[in-house]
Parts: C-alpha cells; structure tokens; sequence
C-alpha cells in the first residue's frame, strides 16, 4: 500500500513534467499548426537560466521567476518572429516552420553548451530539499510543489481557452485560421503569443524539474519526446488532453517498471511502443478536439 | 545523346577510383565514410525531398542493415550471399512494417512514428544480448571475402564507390520517369495527384520501402568500414545531420544532397578550431536561412554556373503553331465506336448527406460522348459536391454513376481517372515543385500505367507524352512556358494548365469545374474555343459556371440544381425561360439574352 | 558527371588541406590524443585532459622524451564512434608515435579497428570495458583504465562474503551496462543471489518505481552501477526519500566530486571503487601537483589523464625511438610502473596476454562520509 502511495506522487510529479511539455507544444501548435520539436531544449534553456538567477546571482526565488519566465517568453517569441513568422506568411506548407524549428534545436543545445558548459548544475528547490508527507503521500517537498504548480497552471490554462475572450480568439485561429483574421482577430498577435507561452511553460517544465534531477546539458531530448508522447497519447486537440495525456504516460511508465514482470531493459521502451501504438491506432488522442464552432 | 551519359558515368566512375591512389590512409577513410553518408543522403532526400515525407527512421535503418548483415553473416556464419539476402530481406519487411501503418499520418506525425521507431532500434540492439553484442556492440569480425578478393582497403574502398554510383544511378533513373512525377505530385498536391490517376497510398509505400533498402544495403557496406556495430552510431544525432545536409544542399536535388553532403561533412575537419567544435550551431543557423532565404541551397550555385556557362535548358521556348489532333488510344474502340444516342454517363439517385444536411438529393442526369452538359445553380446548390462524387473524391450517401456500365461509385480517385474521368478544380491546383509540362505529363500517369512500365517501351512512352504534353500546351497557349516553373503563370494561365493536365489523359470525360472564373474576356474567348474544340474530338463534357454568358452559347445541355436536387434539364434556351430556374437563380435578365443567343 | 567531379575534386582537397595543417615545428614529438569536446562524454574528457596537460608541462619541464619536447595533438571526436575511427586514423597519418584516448568505451572500440590496421600504439587512458581487450585482437592496445573485472575483484573481496543477496541498479549508458552485467555475472558466479536489477531510463525525474522494487526484494547490499550523472543524482536522491538503508557499493563513477554538489550528503555511507589512493607516494605528490596548477583537488579522471601520458614517456625512453613498432614492444614491456593510479604498493604492467595494465589488486574502496569522498578503507584482495 504504501507503494502504491510513494507510486501516486511519483506519478503526479512526473506526469505534471510530462503534461507541462505537452502543453508548451499544443500552446503553440493550435494557432500555427506548427509543431516545435526543440521544446525538449528550451526547457533545458529554463534550468539553465534558473540556476543562473537563483545561485550564481542569489535571488530569493519568487523574484527570480520573473525575469526566468520574462527570458523564456523572449525566446519563444523570437523563435516565432524569425523562423516561423515569415515562412507561415509566406503561405509556406506547414511542415516548412517545423523543419527549420529543427534548425533552432541544434543551435540552441549548442548555445546551452556554449555559455553553461558540460558539466550538472545543483538546482535548488524553493521549498527545500525535503521530505514531506501530505495525508497519506510521502514525497519530496518539490514533487508537491511540481503537482500543485503544474495543476494550478493548468487550471488557468483551461480558464483561460474556455472562458476568456482571448482564449476563444486563439481557438479561433486554431480551428479557422483564415476565418479568424477575417473577423478581426490579430493573427500576429496571437501566434507571437502562443509561442512566447510555449517558450515559458517549457521553460518552466525545465526549471522545476531540475531540482530533481540537476540541470544537464542533456535534459532536453529525453523531454521532447516524453512531452510528445503525452500530448499524443492525450489528444492535441485541448489542455486537458495534455495533461490527461501526461498524467497517463507516467501511469503506464511508472507501473510497467514497478510491477510488470519483464527485464527491465524492455520496461523501458513500453512507452515508446505506446506511442507508437497511438500514432498508428488513435493519433487523435484520447481527448477528441473541440469542433463546436 | 546516350553515349555521352555512359561516357560521364564512366569518367565520373574512373575519377573518384583514380583518387583513392593518392589518398593517405586517413583521407580514405574520410572518402569512403563521405560516400557512405553521401549515399543515405541521396536516398534521404528523394524521400523527404522529392517524395515529401518526412520520416526519421532513415538512419535506423542504415542500423538495421549494418546490425543484419553481421548477425546473419558473423554470429549465424551463413555464407555471405546468403546473409545478404537475408539482411535485405529484414530491411524489406522492416519497411514494410513502418510503411503501410504510417500512410495515414502526414507531417509531423510521421515524424514523430519514425522518430519512435528508430528510438526502439536503439533500445532493442542496446538489450538484445549475446545476438546483438548489447550496448558494446559486435566487433572482431573480417572483412567479407568474395570471389578471392578481400574487400578492406583500397577494395572496399572501390565496393563504396560503386555503391554510391549505384544508388545514384537508380534514384536518378527512377526520378526521371513517370513515378518521379508522381512523387512529386504526392509531395506538392495530394489530391489532385489521386485524381490525375496516381494510386497515392501505393506510391508512398513504395517510395518508403525503396528508399529505406537502399538505406539497408547502405549499412551493409558501412559495417565493414571498422569491423563493429554498436547501437550508439545510428542516433537521432546523425539523422538531423542527415536531414540537414538535404535542406542545405538543396531539398529534393540529387546534387544537392552530394554538396550538402560533402560540405557539412568537411567542413569541421577542414576549419578545426572555435568554429569546428561549435559547427553544429553553425549548421542548424544554415538550415533556418535556407529556409527562409535560400531555398535552392547550394545547388542553387550550381544552377546559376549553369546559367552563366549557357548550359540550362532556356526557361522559355519558342512555341509551335498550334495545329493539334488528339490521337485516342483507348481501349475498347476508342470515341469513334462511341454511339452518340448511348450515354457515356449514367447518373442515378445520386445522393450526399453530411451530418444533418442533405446536399444532394436524388439526382439522376445521362451524358452523352460529345456533349457539353453544364451544371448550374445557385451557391451551395450541391455542384461541387456532385463533381467531387463523381472523381471519388468521398462516396455517396446512396445512388449510383455508370461510366458505359460499369460502375465508379466507391472506387478510388485513382481508379475513376483511370477510366477515363478527369477534372479540374475550382481554385488551380497544380503542383508547384514541377515545371508546367512534367505538370501536364502527371496527367498522362494511366498511360505509363498501362503501356509504358519498364525499359524501352517506357522511354518510348516517355517521348511521346512529352512531345504530346508539348503539343496541348502550344494549343492552348502555353506552349513558350513550357519549362518555366509555376510561380510565373498567371491566374489564367494557370486555369489553362489545368485544362492541359485534363486532356492529355486521353480521357473520356472531363469535369471542369468554373473554368471561367477570373479570367479575362480574352481568356475566356479561348477557353471557349478550347472547350468547344474538346467536345468535338468526342469527348464528354460537365461544366459547373456561374458565369451564365459564358455558358450558354457553350453548352449543348444544361441541368440546374437548387438546394441538392435538379429542378431543371433541358437546352439553355429552354432553362432561362423556366420559371422556376429563374426563381431559384437566374433572374429576368438573362431569360432576355439567351433569348437573344 | 559534374556530381561526380565535385565529390571527387572536394576529397582531393581534403587530402590538400591535411598537409596544412600539419605546419607544426618539426622538432616536438606530436602525441595523438582523441578526445571529446562536445558529445556525450566531454565532461570526464575535460577532466582527464587536465591530467594529461599537467604530465605534459611537467614532462617538458624535465627536458621531454629523448631529449625532445612533446606536444599532444588534439582530436575531437564529439564521441561518436565512426568519427573516433577517423580520427584515429588522421592522428596516425599525421605520423603520431603513439594515440591517447579520452572518450567512452565504444568510441574507442571503433577507434580499435583504425590503429589495428595503421599499426598505431594506443592506449586507453580511462575505459572501464574489458571488451577493449578481449573481443578485437589488437596488439597495438592498451588499456591504463580500471576494468569491471578488477573493481569487481576488489568488490566481491570487501564484502568477504558478508551479502548473500544483492540488488543492481544501472542506467542505459554502455558501459553502465558493461558494468553491472559484469558484477551481475561475478556474484552469481559467488554464490550471490541478484534480488534485484533495475534500470533507470535516460531523462527519469525519479527512480520511484526501481528504488521500491529494490525495497521489496529486501537485499543485503545495493550494487551501483550506474554511470551518467543526471540519472545517478535522481537515483541517490529516491533512495534517501524512500528511506532505504542498505548499505550500497558503486563503480568508480561515484569518485567523480561533482555528486557531492548534485546530491549533497545523500551519498553519505556509499562505498565506492577507485582506482585513487590517497596513501600511495605518486598519489600524494601528483595531488600537491595538481592543487598548485589548478587549484583544485584531482581525483580518478585527472588521474588517468596523467597516468597515461606518463605510460607513454616510459615507453618511448625504454624504445629509444619514436618508431611504433618498437614503442609498441616497449609498452608490452612494461613491468611495475609506479602509476599515480592503483592502491598503495600497486604498479602498472603490461604483458603480450595482458594488454590491460591496471594492476590486478589496485583497486581501492573509498567511503564517502561528511559529503566528501573519503580515504581508501580497502585495496585489492
């Protein structure tokens, strides 16, 4: 029993890493259609950027947030102003952003081991490196902080899609785009946007993380497709089917290791074959997209 | 002109073998790993490039066969033809494997299925045991021997070497056929593709399973060049390089891929240095300007050399007069047997519900060989919904379209025009990445189909197509842009193209759907001309206008549709003074001037 | 045909441009050292060069090799195992006497295959894989790293049979694998039962699930296999928040101080293998050494740097010459090298059936206590 308890929050906190990806990916796939492979190193940028603020600077860490997040919005939008901009106003097929995006990985894993070096970085936890017991669940006080941070972004996700103004504007460029701007909504606005939030949640998927697992320079691929796999598994047509979707993932991941009797060294690929077991039966997801117009 | 190009093959051959005397054992080794990466990044790119699909399993399998050739040849010591055989076989079914389920994803999603894929390679060869040396890989094998002679040094080097020629040699071949056609109308637009005769589904597997055996064979050779696989060499890392190489060299250019190549894999051996430890910055920088600024990458320096020395075949040429007869070559007796009491198309309760709406309801019409049947009503009526029908683009809710009998409801789009239906569309849609005449030759798919498969019946076919596809363009009109790309066409001209990407199928019937649209009066007069000139070679016409005095001297018949049913089929004449045609859409006005036509 | 020519003209002017760049004065002997810069192994590279370029300054200062000075000619190759071949095979074309190798474990076995046939020395400095030695046949090897076979040596021998149940733990990485189906292999052989095999996967923010089957299984000792830092770090912080307690044993990649700041105090008590002791005479000089040129403390991965150019200045003095052959014989000849690297009274010896020259009993246990890697509690067996 008490297994499954400690398997809860592990669950909770990795599928919250998990899902927090999913949605730096669908926050900016739905308006642009384009898909940003490179999120896995933008979230290793958000550790970086992180240890840089809170050690080597020493803010406390509710002030280094700001600028954190401030940096990572800037260089989601600057992905966006560059590389994705010109080409989707160009009428360019949709799979032309993506491939250069590919472009922007390499050179921003490059620029990680450029100013931050090969060597782990100690991430520090706001909360401290403790242990906590909430009820029934033990767990380390930063994989609570990552489950309520991450539900509470969440939260304010969905708020925000479904009963806001601007959200709906942004579901309108993703189902319309065409319709959209016809209408009346800033398409430039909204893509720049959506891709300044893509950076700063990944970011932030990065930052909490690092606490865990401290900042490395190689953080970032693992991510990428575990993010990918949830949202797909999830659904990309909503938020909740990224959180749903990475919520599953580390379900699936987590009880396959812990209980499934098979060699460990194939343990590991179960989340790979689920994905790919989606991709080919249900790559819509679990979570249909919303088509009421 | 065939002399020649055995000559250059055989000069190119003769030169890279006279460089391996003068190379030192390094710069060998630097070759033939060139060659190797050289030879994926050829067949990448005729995947990615030509044929559109962006997969990432290519560097696995390259794995594979590296991995399938040592299993079958060194742990299991079957002899070595055997093993190549067999590991070609892996590869084959392999793909196969990947292929079929993946037809349904597009973009991304097939890469990201392809990315998985090649992730599970790693994580099977790192676990597969004693079978495939684990994480530390198999090493301690000989290079293979074969009819006396062992392949390491400089004779593996030569085996490399005919490998990327042979590669070469069967991409460039394959390219330059009807099937490179295809691809590239897959890649540019899918459906009219599909509609133009190409079984979509089909190529694309194709193309993944040729591509990726040649990435196989390739791994065959590269497990001899240091005598050890492990699973570490097949990462995602090579396979951006891969993809990298293509773009910057130029995406779907087979000399693109050899420059992109070369130059991305020499060039940190060459700088060294700051630059050389960081040059993966470097080239993902490349690749975003290439992209957005310079999309012919490096072979586009070659393309300008070409221009500079004269070399470029014009991109205007001077045009024939036109004077032009449709020989038709179809079977079964061809037009002239065609009784034109007997219609060619039988349309019976063709009916479309989508959801809730019924957007066309129970229509019935006949058309007859020769005849310009026109289809007209207001928006919404159903008409496009009737045409799409008709080519296959869905299936009807119920009713029936016979084509001499036989029936092309529920048959494919491909299928349809290989009967003898084709169409235009409403907006143009050509495919872009080919020039106006390979685009008018797509149309002519189902004669390659059936006539003209292999070896010198399809050179032969290949010649005529051309000088036909040539021949449509000069009549109508287009004939000095033949080997022009398509960004220079106009609207109108680009609604001419579709009309010679129709005809040149020797089809039975043609669909046009609103040609007119947006043309000038000028452009209209030689549409009508062509359109009149088409009915009269026998073949039978529907044609969706709004544009009623465009239409109305045109067309033999016309039947009107209102809200998904016919309410109207008669003459034009007849039609303008029906009372409830002119309710529903016509309005006096035009009852007066049909009067007058 | 212009394709053609291109590729062809493009390789005739790599062949031009290697020349350039061998510009060097004549006069130094050129060491070939590959090394990684940029991939998956750079940080233990960077170390090891360390090592390697404090023997280098020392080695100069006291006049060179045969009376020549030495420089090391540096290659990268981002340790991918296809490039590490080339790379070898450029260092031995530019006529290097003898090729150092800092990267993993693959790259220098595909790198293996390159001096093989150009007949180049090569030593590995800090490889852990007895592979290296045993599935090519190369004579122009040497491995100066810590095998799993010896660490297991010592490691079965400090547990004087106390465990008669283990859990493994290891991650994805090669020779994290090498390792512990090394000691996998070497317990069962002990009449140790493996309780326990758990595998963290690259990237894991936790090791809930493997650190609760290990609680499960209830063995008497925890094996540490496991190599790449992120995934340790995440596995040692599990296993203090689970709250197991079993004593635990690790490879030598647990001598790398960087976990200290990573995971501070939570590898309090963990034994670990080394091939460092602090009580041996070289050991102790090389550290002051060290502390005056970098102002930090070494450990291991400097070590094997050091070592293995100190392995190569012994060979070619005891040769004579810069010819490889004989260097080659040379280093087969290597009887008792007093190495900074092996147990108190160890040396380092080579042999033609022995190309790994770690000394048999020269690994140590060290204990880390008060966040800080201890001194060495037991040698060899």
């Amino acid at each position: 029993m008490r297994d499954f308890l400690e398997l809860i929050v592990s669950v909770g906190e990795a599928g919250s890493i998990y899902s927090l990806v999913a949605l730096a990916y669908l926050v900016a796939l739905r308006p642009t259609g384009v898909f940003n492979f490179g999120l896995g190193e933008w979230a290793g940028l958000g550790a970086f950027v992180g240890i840089t603020f809170v050690v080597t600077l020493g803010l406390p860490y509710i002030l280094a947030l700001f600028p954190i997040i401030a940096i990572m919005a800037m260089v989601g939008y600057a992905a966006e102003r560059l590389t994705v901009r010109p080409l989707i106003e160009r009428d360019a097929p949709t799979l032309t952003p993506v491939l250069a995006l590919l472009g922007v990985l390499v050179m921003t894993h490059e620029a990680i081991v450029f100013f931050f070096g090969t060597s782990n970085q100690y991430a520090p936890s706001p909360l401290g490196d403790g242990i906590v017991a909430l009820g029934p669940f033990v767990g380390a006080t930063q994989s609570f902080l990552i489950i309520a941070v991450t539900g509470g972004l969440f939260l304010g996700a969905w708020y925000f899609f479904e009963r806001t103004v601007w959200g709906r504007a942004f579901e309108a460029v993703a189902l319309d785009r065409f319709a959209a701007g016809v209408v009346g909504i800033n398409l430039r606005i909204t893509s720049a946007l959506a891709f300044a939030a893509s950076g700063a949640i990944a970011g932030l998927a990065g930052l909490l993380q690092s606490p865990l697992t401290s900042a490395s320079y190689l953080m970032g691929l693992p991510l990428a497709i575990k993010g990918f796999s949830a949202l797909v598994v999830g659904g990309m047509g909503r938020v909740e089917g990224a959180y749903f979707g990475g919520i599953l993932l580390a379900l699936l991941e987590k009880l396959v290791l812990r209980y499934a009797p098979i060699p460990a060294g194939f343990a590991i690929g179960v989340p790979l074959a689920l994905l790919i077991l989606f991709l080919l039966l249900r790559p819509n997801g679990l979570l249909p997209a919303r088509t009421v117009r | 002109m065939r002399g020649r190009v055995v000559l250059a093959w055989l000069c190119g051959a003769g030169l890279l073998v006279a460089a391996t005397f003068f190379l030192d054992d390094y710069t060998a080794d630097m070759f033939r790993k060139l060659l190797l990466t050289t030879t994926l990044v050829l067949s990448f790119n005729f995947l990615f490039g030509i044929a559109g699909q962006l997969a990432f399993s290519h560097v696995a399998f390259y794995g594979i066969g590296a991995y399938a050739i040592v299993i079958f040849a060194h742990q299991l010591g079957w002899p070595l033809p055997l093993a190549f055989l067999a590991a070609a076989g892996c590869g084959f079914i392999l793909s196969l494997a990947v292929a079929v389920p993946s037809l349904r994803l597009e973009g991304f999603y097939l890469g990201l299925a392809s990315l998985a894929f090649a992730q599970l390679f790693t994580v099977v060869t790192s676990q597969g045991g004693e079978l495939t040396g684990a994480s530390e890989g198999i090493s301690g094998f000989a290079s293979p021997v074969i009819l006396g002679v062992r392949f390491s040094g400089q004779n593996y080097l030569f085996a490399v070497i005919g490998l990327f020629l042979a590669t070469l040699a069967i991409l460039l071949a394959v390219d330059r056929s009807y099937f490179g056609r295809a691809c590239r109308a897959i890649r540019d637009n899918p459906q009219p593709a599909a509609a133009m005769g190409i079984n979509v589904a089909r190529t694309k597997i194709i193309v993944f399973v040729m591509t990726s055996v040649l990435a196989v064979v390739a791994g065959m050779f590269y497990a001899y060049s240091d005598n050890y696989v492990n699973p570490f060499v097949f990462n995602l890392d090579y396979m951006f390089l891969l993809f990298f190489m293509v773009v910057i060299g130029g995406t779907g250019r087979h000399i693109g891929a050899v420059l992109g190549s070369a130059v991305l894999f020499l060039l940190p051996e060459i700088l060294g240095g700051a630059v050389g430890k960081r040059h993966l910055f470097f080239y993902g920088l490349f690749v975003v300007m290439a992209i957005l600024f310079w999309r012919e990458g490096l072979a586009g320096i070659v393309d300008w050399l070409k221009l500079r020395l004269k070399k470029a075949a014009p991109e205007f040429r001077a045009a024939a007069p036109a004077e032009f007869s449709l020989r038709s070559s179809r079977a079964v007796g061809g037009d002239a047997t065609l009784d034109p009491k007997q219609p060619i198309l039988s349309v019976r309760g063709l009916s479309k519900r989508f959801g809730g709406l019924l957007a066309v309801d129970g229509v019935d019409f006949d058309l007859y060989p020769g005849e310009i049947l026109g289809v007209i009503g207001p928006n919404g009526a159903g008409k496009t919904t009737i045409f799409n029908m008709l080519a296959g683009a869905f299936a009807p809710s119920s009713g029936s379209a016979k084509l001499l009998g036989q029936e092309l409801m529920g048959r494919a789009p491909h299928e349809i025009a290989a009967s003898g239906v084709m169409r235009t569309y409403q907006h143009n849609r050509p495919f872009a990445g080919l020039t106006v005449v390979d685009n008018v030759m797509v149309g002519a798919h189902c004669r390659f189909l059936s006539h003209g498969r292999v070896g010198t019946k399809r050179q032969r076919v290949e010649a005529d197509v051309r000088a036909e596809a040539l021949q449509i363009l000069d009549f109508v009109g287009l004939g000095h842009l033949a080997n022009a790309e398509i960004r220079r066409l106009s609207f109108g001209q680009g609604r001419l193209l579709e009309v010679a990407r129709a005809l040149i199928g020797h089809p039975r019937v043609i669909m046009f759907d609103e040609p007119a649209a947006g043309l000038t009066p000028g452009e209209l007069d030689k549409l009508g001309e062509i359109i009149r000139w088409i009915s009269r070679q026998g073949i039978a016409i529907l044609l969706i206008e709004h544009d009623m005095h465009f239409l109305f001297p045109l067309a033999d018949r016309a039947i009107v549709l209102n809200f998904g049913r016919k309410i109207a089929d008669g003459v034009p004449k007849a039609i303008s003074a029906d009372p409830q045609v002119i309710d529903a859409y016509l309005g006096m006005a035009v009852q007066q001037e049909a009067g007058v036509a | 045909m212009r394709r053609n020519l291109l590729t062809a003209a493009l390789s005739v002017l790599c062949l031009a441009a290697a020349p350039l760049q061998d510009a060097a004065a004549q006069d130094a002997i050129r060491i070939g050292v590959i090394t990684d810069r940029t991939g998956n192994a750079a940080e233990f590279a960077r170390i090891e060069e360390q090592g390697l370029e404090l023997a280098l300054k020392e080695i100069n200062a006291k006049g060179g090799i045969l009376g020549r000075k030495i420089q090391l000619l540096y290659e990268d190759d981002e340790d991918k195992p296809a490039l590490s071949a080339t790379k070898a095979r450029k260092l031995s074309s530019a006529g290097v006497p003898i090729i150092i190798q800092l990267s993993s474990s693959t790259s220098t076995q595909q790198a293996e295959a390159a001096t093989l046939e150009t007949k180049t020395p090569h030593i590995g400095a800090n490889q852990s894989a007895d592979t290296l030695v045993t599935k090519l046949d190369n004579p122009y090897f040497f491995l100066a790293g810590m095998p799993g076979s010896i660490q297991f040596k010592t490691l079965i021998a400090y547990t004087q049979q106390r465990y008669k149940t283990a859990a493994i733990f290891t991650d994805t990485s090669a020779i994290a694998m090498f390792i512990a189906k090394t000691f996998r292999a070497g317990l069962e052989k002990s009449g140790v039962k493996i309780v326990a095999y758990e595998i963290i996967e690259t990237g894991a923010t936790d090791a809930v699930p493997q650190v609760q089957r290990i609680r499960q299984a209830k063995p008497d000792v925890v094996i540490d296999a496991g190599n790449l830092i992120s995934e340790s770090a995440t596995f040692y912080r599990t296993y203090r928040q689970l709250g197991l307690t079993y004593p635990v044993i690790a490879s030598y990649n647990k001598s790398i101080p960087r976990y200290l700041q990573l995971v501070p105090g939570l590898l309090n008590g963990v034994a670990f293998l080394d091939c460092f002791d602090q009580e041996k005479p070289e050991t102790k000089a090389f550290i002051e050494k060290f502390k005056a040129e970098f102002k930090a403390e070494p450990f291991s991965l400097a070590g094997y740097g050091y070592n293995a150019l100190w392995l190569v200045k012994d060979a070619m003095e005891r040769a004579g010459s810069t010819d490889r052959e004989k260097i080659r014989a040379a280093l087969e000849g290597t009887k008792e090298f007093p190495s900074v690297l092996g147990a108190k009274g160890t040396v380092f010896s080579f042999s033609a059936k022995q190309r790994a020259g770690f000394p048999d009993k020269g690994a140590v246990i060290r204990l880390i206590e008060n966040n800080q890697h201890g001194r060495a509690v037991f040698s060899g067996y």
